[in-house]
Order: C-alpha cells, then structure tokens, then sequence
C-alpha cells in the first residue's frame, strides 16, 4: 500500500469518531432493539421453552442477535458514511488529499468493522445481565466475525457509492439486509420451521454466518465451518475488489 | 518547469457537453494566474481536472512534473483547493475540521493543531473553533474553506471564486491574504467573477468561453494591447463639422466629443485632435482621458466569442 501513513490513519480516525458524534443513531437504537429481544424472546418466551440444540432459548439467539448487529453496524457505518460525505460535498476533502485508493477503502472499511464489532461486543455486554455464557472456539467467533464484518461493510460502501437518494440508501438494508439476518437461524433451527422456510434458510448466505459464530460462541454447528470460512474469505475478496474499482474510476466520486 | 502543465486537456460529460475543449497552457512558479469567463465557459470544471475532482477525458495535467492521473498522490501533495461550492463536514468543529484537512496532508497532529490555531486566529474564527459549520456565515465558511485549503502549505493553491460572499473589509483582507501567500512562494490559480479582482492580483490572465481559450496573456499586455480608452473633450459650443472628425470612431452629442482610441495610439491620437480643433478653432473647456476596465476588455472579447 503506497501513499501516505498519517493521512490513512486520519481518515481512518475521522470516519471512527464520526459515528460516536450520533450515538443516538449510530449505537443506542441497536442495542436497545437486542436488549428488546432478549427480553421478549429470551427471556418471556424463552421460558416456555425447554431448550433448543441443547441449550436455553435466549443462548440459542445470542449468536444470531450478535450476527444481526454486527452487520447492521459494519453496514450502515459504510453506506451512511460514503453516502453522507457525497450528499454534503465533503467528500471532496479527501478526493483531492494525497491518500492512496487503497488506503482509503481500506480507512472506510476498518471504521465500518470498528462500528461493526462495537455493536457486537455491545450486545454480548448486555446478554451478560440476562445469561451466562463462554466462547467455545474464540478463533473461530474472532474470525468469522472479521470476514463478516468486511464483506458488509464492503457491501455498505458500495450501496453508499450508489445511492443518489435516501431511499435507495435504505432499499438494501430493508429489504436484502434485515429479510436475510431475520431468515438466517437467527430464531430458530430448521427443524422449527416448515420446509419451505428451512429450504430458504439453506439457501440463505446468512445462515452459515449465523452457524458459523455459533459453533464459535456454542459449540453447536450445523454446517461445515470450513466451507463457511472459505465461503466468506472468497466473498469478501471479491467485493474488497469491486469497491476499490469503484474508487479508483471515481465512481458517483468524482464528476 | 512550470508548476502546473496542462496539455490538449478536454472534459467531455456523461451528457455530452464537452466543458473543456482541447485546453493546453502552462502557469509559472511564483505568479497569480486569473481564469476567467463567463458561467459554465469550464472554469471550474478545468479546476477540478486538476484537483482529481473530475476524471480527465483527454490530454493530460502534471504538477511540477507529476501527472494527476498516473502520479496522483505526489500531484494531490503539492495542490490546495478552495472550491466554489463551499460543503463541509457536518460532524465535527472547524478545528477538528483543519485538522483532518492537515492530517490528510501528512501533517503530525501537534503541527496539524499549530497550523488550524494559526489559521483560524488569521480568518478571524478561533473564538468559534469549538463549534461546527452551521454557526458560521456565508463569508465565514468562505475563509473556513481558503484556510482548509492552505492548511498544509501547497505550492499550488487553486482558489474557485474566493472572496464570494465576503463583503468589502473582508474582500480586501482576502486580498492581503493572497498576496501575502504568493509572496511568500505559494503560486496561485484564481477564478473570479469580480474583473477588478483579476485586475488587482493576476500576474497572467486566461480567459476562457465555451471550453476553449480566446486569451491567454499578461495582464499588462492584455492591458495595453486590447484596451479601448475614450478621449471625452466638452466643447465650448457643438461641433458643426462632423467630418472635421473623419478617421476617428468618435461619437458626438451636443458640446460632448468621445472619441474611442487604442491604448498604444491614444497620445498620437491626442495630438491629431488637439492639433484639427487648434487649426478649425474648435473650442473646448475640457477634455479628459477614460481608461479602459479589464471588466470592458472581458466583455468585449466575449461578445466577440458568441
């Protein structure tokens, strides 16, 4: 990576600090919604049920209500950030400073997977005042959150390079984002659902992200880990590429 | 070398308006270059070509030998911009504003912080560097943006309609400022829409229309070469014999005499007259000599243009 050090880790700065500006809308509102499901779903319902893969019901979510906020932060941090610094303009003041093109996706996506794992982490924090819970294989929860965190954060930088409006802004999260994390196990196991419903699971990428972190905070799996890591490190390195493209041609950037 | 080399340059958008047609010129270390033109001659467009704010159709644009395109981050190193459009970041103070600006640029954060006080103490704004864009005016925002792109001290500072917005104290701070900065070493490319700005600073004037340039010279030569000054004599009593004036564009009503004369002509021309209304007993209490504006030399040449 060539380009200038100081500059990158500037930015890099800047667009980290930037979302604790508006907490209220960058961290609170996704940790209040977890702390919603754990009371409604953990906890209240959760106590009509036994247990599920052999652990109590509010466990069994904790990975998918980790997953969901994970990529809601990395997301929107990506989107929102790229897409805002278009809208007002200010996106010119690192268009003509001498920052590398990688260096600065590289800048937005760290900050995005910062915002990513801050919300994750933040969600873990509050489970602790319902449960206790340990991490089974850290290295496996550690890397399957990274990849995840990259790819949609990846995917947030590109819909915030695309957007001209709000509401295209929003089209993503509302109706791919939010649909696949709600579809992907979070709630429950295939075998609770109809078969229409488990066959969408399965053909849903966010299922094995979901499995994934798991088997990483559980030890309950019920796909192959490799392929799952495999699958997310191919994904990410295809879109790292495709966002760098669209920064180099200066796509919707530059006039 | 020059500091900034522009060859064969155009802009054609998506649209199809070419913005910028086929421009080459050259702006030496150390002047005030002017750019003008009327709205939408590709003023700011040929600006952003050369701050990597617009992709580049055709031709190329170097900065002391660094291409913006091929050799990007040395070239961006090297330039500041103070666009048009005055957009900032909504998120944080003016100081922490300047201080990115500076960062971006390479600068360590405790020079960062010692350029922004300085910056913002010469502009007037550091009682208000703790507070964000929205407390600021029109013409606050306009030296927010020139101290945003001065920050880090580029050898080429690229000023988009500078000292709009600013009233007249502030205008001629502004001046100050400019000269002051290109006294010092800094070369200056400057786009305007007040003539008299261009008048008052450039070294070199361009004027451009419709993507391509129709002058590109000294402001002096520009001056003595194209200027049209009017001779205005207040006869005694009106000129009878209109052909006494035959030769001159002149324009004549009642007592009052104007006659229209090249700059570099304008003494021979004097005399010429001076000696037919001795010999013709033409008698005037007055005559005075009405220097031409670079503001009627742009007009001209742009009503030639169309």
């Amino acid at each position: 990576m060539t380009g200038n050090a100081i500059g990158f880790y500037t930015l890099l700065k800047r667009e980290f600090w930037r979302f604790f500006k508006v907490p209220n809308n960058t961290i609170f509102p996704q940790l209040i919604t977890a702390a919603f499901f754990m009371l409604v779903f953990g906890i209240a319902l959760g106590s009509h049920i036994t247990s599920v893969a052999g652990v109590s019901y509010l466990l069994f979510i904790l990975p998918g209500l980790f997953v969901q906020n994970l990529i809601n932060g990395s997301y929107m941090n990506g989107s929102g950030s790229l897409f805002v610094s278009r809208h007002f303009g200010n996106m010119q003041d690192v268009l003509v400073s001498p920052i590398s093109h990688h260096q600065m996706v590289a800048a937005y996506i760290l900050s995005s997977m910062a915002r990513g794992f801050f919300l994750g982490i933040g969600t873990l924090a509050i489970a602790l005042l319902f449960t206790a819970f340990s991490i089974s294989h850290p290295w496996v929860l550690l890397l399957y959150s990274l990849l995840t965190s990259f790819l949609f954060s990846c995917c947030g930088i590109i819909i915030g390079l695309w957007s001209r409006t709000w509401e295209q802004l929003n089209i993503f999260i509302n109706f791919v984002v939010t649909p696949l994390t709600f579809l992907g196990g979070v709630f429950y196991t295939l075998e609770m659902v109809p078969p229409a419903v488990a066959l969408i699971t399965r053909l849903n990428p966010v299922f094995y992200v979901v499995d994934g972190i798991r088997y990483g905070m559980l030890g309950i799996a019920g796909s192959s880990i490799a392929l799952g890591l495999a699958f997310l490190a191919g994904a990410s390195a295809v879109l790292y590429l495709i966002v760098f493209r669209l920064v180099k041609s200066g796509y919707n950037l530059k006039v | 070398m020059p500091i900034l080399t522009i060859s064969r340059l155009t802009k054609r958008y998506k649209s199809g308006t070419t913005a910028v047609d086929g421009v080459s010129l050259t702006v030496k270390r150390g002047e005030i270059f002017g750019l003008l033109g009327p709205n939408g001659a590709g003023k700011t467009t040929l600006i952003n070509c050369i701050a990597s704010l617009a992709t580049i159709t055709s031709g190329s644009i170097s900065v002391l030998g660094h291409d913006v395109v091929k050799d990007y981050l040395q070239a961006r190193s090297l330039i500041g911009l103070s666009p048009q459009d005055l957009r900032f970041d909504i998120y944080f103070s003016i100081e922490e504003m300047l201080v990115h600006q500076a960062g971006f640029y390479g600068l360590r954060k405790r020079e960062a912080v010692r350029r922004a006080g300085q910056l913002l103490r010469q502009f007037g704004l550091h009682e208000l560097r703790q507070k964000t864009i929205s407390f600021l005016s029109g013409g606050m925002k306009r030296k927010l943006s020139l101290a945003k792109a001065a920050i880090h001290q580029p050898k080429l500072l690229i000023l988009d309609e500078p000292t709009a917005a600013l009233d007249v104290d502030a205008r001629l701070d502004l001046w100050d400022y400019i000269r002051k900065l290109n006294q010092e070493g800094t070369t200056i490319i400057l786009t305007t829409h007040y003539i008299e700005e261009a008048e008052e600073l450039c070294d070199r004037i361009c004027i451009l229309n419709k993507g391509k340039i129709i002058m590109l010279d000294g402001k002096k030569k520009i001056m003595d070469n194209l200027s049209e000054n009017v001779i205005r004599f207040s006869l005694d009593r009106p000129l009878q014999d209109r052909g006494l004036l035959r030769g001159f564009d002149c324009h004549v009503q009642d007592s009052f005499v104007e006659v229209h004369v090249a700059r570099k002509e304008q003494h021979v021309a004097l005399r010429k007259l001076l000696s037919i209304f001795e010999k013709h007993q033409v008698r005037y209490h007055n005559f005075e000599i009405m220097e031409d504006s670079l503001e009627h030399i742009f007009l001209r040449l742009i009503k030639d243009d169309r």
